[in-house]
């Protein structure tokens, strides 16, 4: 059985009267990553506060690697790191101070660790520069560095590829998931670039309006997420033989509903329509199928297919 | 907590703050002595009292304490580091400790120019007066110089010393909740100042009402 890292349980969470969290419940294994994504006032940033003790539910139970009840949780807390809105940072000290500042606060004796993590985000050449003459980018990639500090176990991330260039963006996503590989570190990452989030995370979780709407793997995503033919008839074994026997592939899969999903000929629609009717075969649904995450996100939530 | 306070002693070594304000303890506590002296001497007005008492330590500490305190708690709202602590397993309340505690040594730096002045002062057996706004070391000058540098005189000295530390370090404790609430240093200065001005004030009706008396009597004002 995989340890659980992080377990909520009916999560809620009220502010004024809003309920921003309604019954959240989710599961974080160890040893992945897990993609956040949610519109904005969605919930994110308020799960991930609430994870990282930094505001109380209203409602429902939180676990940290097991352990629940707030002595345990503070206790377990010194497993995770997190940077949650942006990076805490005092602006009149150096990247190098910054990070000895928070390497005090968690009592971590090492005095190379810092050099170390500044060459990890690739802020190993910035000197004197005070953290307030930093760009947005240097700054997130000096808030990710404070947050592995003390090599946690559970990484919390919102919106860390905020303010970075392109190549900063390729080398967090790969530095997270050396993380992942490399020291079985859950992260637990919230990003509104999904195209981004596709590339890095292992699962899914859409929340929306304070409520999980869908927990997905990485693979179940890709198989609601891939292209393919549709086609629902009224002789689903014969179309299948069709399938098979005529246009030579075993690209397909057979629905619940006995609808085929075929991931091959999406060039050439045209020539298994002809073949299906050619063997007498009544085609009761013939659609192209297939999102990108943002769309599946947005058919999720409730918005438009395929907008 | 230790590790709290590690940290945040580094981060007040590091602030340009701290260090403006010890700059500006050092240049008031020169001031004060100077003007107690020529006042002791005829050389100023005894008018001019008021004005020598606006930069002692009373006076500064009122001011330059909650500064410390706004920019030094509430500072750590505004950069989200306080944030941290709580997420890295820092329990609020050993925060708000370590923060006091940390205040409290700022507290101490900013008044050793005092400290130091006032020793000087005592040692040279000049004569020092403020007349009757003498409070603090102002009034350990004003009391004490001209008298033979004894070894009684600096035990008398370190033991003031010590109970205005205490006694200022208690009227300071008054700005973390504030720094807590406002997170605003200006706030968290200008009501601070405000109180020590109504308490100064209320003060004087110890005398008339009993009630004020034991009030007061419990308190660092």
């Amino acid at each position: 059985m995989k340890e659980h890292v992080l377990k909520t349980n009916c999560l809620t969470k009220t502010y004024h009267g809003v309920n921003v969290l309604q019954g959240v419940s989710v599961t974080l294994e160890a040893g992945r990553i897990y993609g956040l994504i949610g519109q904005n006032g969605a919930g994110k940033t308020t799960l991930m506060r609430i994870a990282a003790g930094l505001t109380f539910p209203t409602d429902g139970s939180i676990e940290l690697f097991g352990k629940s009840g707030d002595a345990d949780l503070q206790a377990e807390r010194k497993r995770l790191g997190c940077m949650i809105e942006y990076p805490g940072l005092i602006p009149y000290m150096t990247a190098l101070e910054n990070l000895k500042y928070h390497r005090l606060i968690r009592g971590i004796p090492s005095k190379t660790i810092e050099n170390e993590l500044l060459a990890l985000v690739g802020l190993d050449n910035t000197g004197n520069k005070k953290a307030k003459d930093f760009s947005l980018g240097m700054k997130q990639r000096l808030g990710i560095a404070i947050a592995l500090l003390g090599d946690p176990e559970l990484l919390i991330l919102d919106e860390p590829i905020n303010g970075l260039d392109p190549l900063g963006v390729v080398e967090i996503r790969n530095l997270l998931c050396k993380l992942c590989e490399e020291r079985n570190m859950t992260i637990l990452i919230s990003s509104h670039n999904l195209p981004e989030l596709y590339q890095v995370a292992t699962d899914y979780i859409i929340i929306h309006q304070g409520t999980i709407k869908k927990s997905i793997t990485l693979r179940e995503l890709e198989e609601s997420c891939k292209h393919h033919i549709l086609i629902g008839c009224d002789q689903p074994e014969k179309l299948i033989s069709v399938i098979e026997m005529q246009l030579g592939t075993t690209n397909y899969k057979v629905m619940p509903d006995k609808t085929v999903k075929l991931y091959d000929y999406l060039d050439d629609k045209e020539l298994v329509a002809r073949t299906i009717f050619g063997n007498g075969i009544v085609i009761t649904d013939y659609t192209i199928q297939g999102d990108t995450l943002e769309n599946y996100f947005i058919s999720v939530i409730g918005g438009g297919r395929n907008v | 907590m230790y590790n709290l306070i590690r940290a945040d002693l580094f981060k007040m070594g590091k602030s340009s703050v701290v260090k403006v304000l010890f700059g500006i303890t050092s240049f008031s506590a020169v001031i004060m002595a100077v003007m107690a002296y020529m006042i002791a001497k005829g050389k100023l007005d005894p008018g001019m009292a008021g004005i020598g008492f606006m930069f002692s330590d009373i006076d500064m500490i009122s001011i330059l304490g909650a500064v410390i305190a706004g920019v030094f708690i509430c500072g750590d709202f505004d950069n989200k580091t306080i944030h941290d602590a709580v997420a890295c397993g820092c329990s609020r309340g050993s925060i708000l400790v370590s923060k006091a505690i940390v205040l409290f040594c700022a507290l101490i730096f900013i008044l050793l120019p005092y400290i130091i002045t006032t020793v000087i002062a005592l040692s040279t057996g000049s004569k020092f007066s403020m007349g009757s706004v003498g409070v603090g070391f102002l009034n350990i000058l004003t009391q004490e110089s001209g008298t033979a540098c004894m070894a009684s005189v600096f035990f008398k000295l370190l033991i003031t010393t010590l109970t205005l530390i205490i006694v200022y370090a208690a009227q300071l404790s008054l700005c973390i909740p504030f720094a807590v609430i406002f997170k605003k240093p200006v706030l968290v200065v200008a009501v601070y100042y405000g109180i020590t001005i109504l308490f100064a004030q209320i003060t004087r009706l110890r005398n008339s009402f009993p009630m004020f008396e034991s009030i007061f009597s419990c308190m660092p004002f």
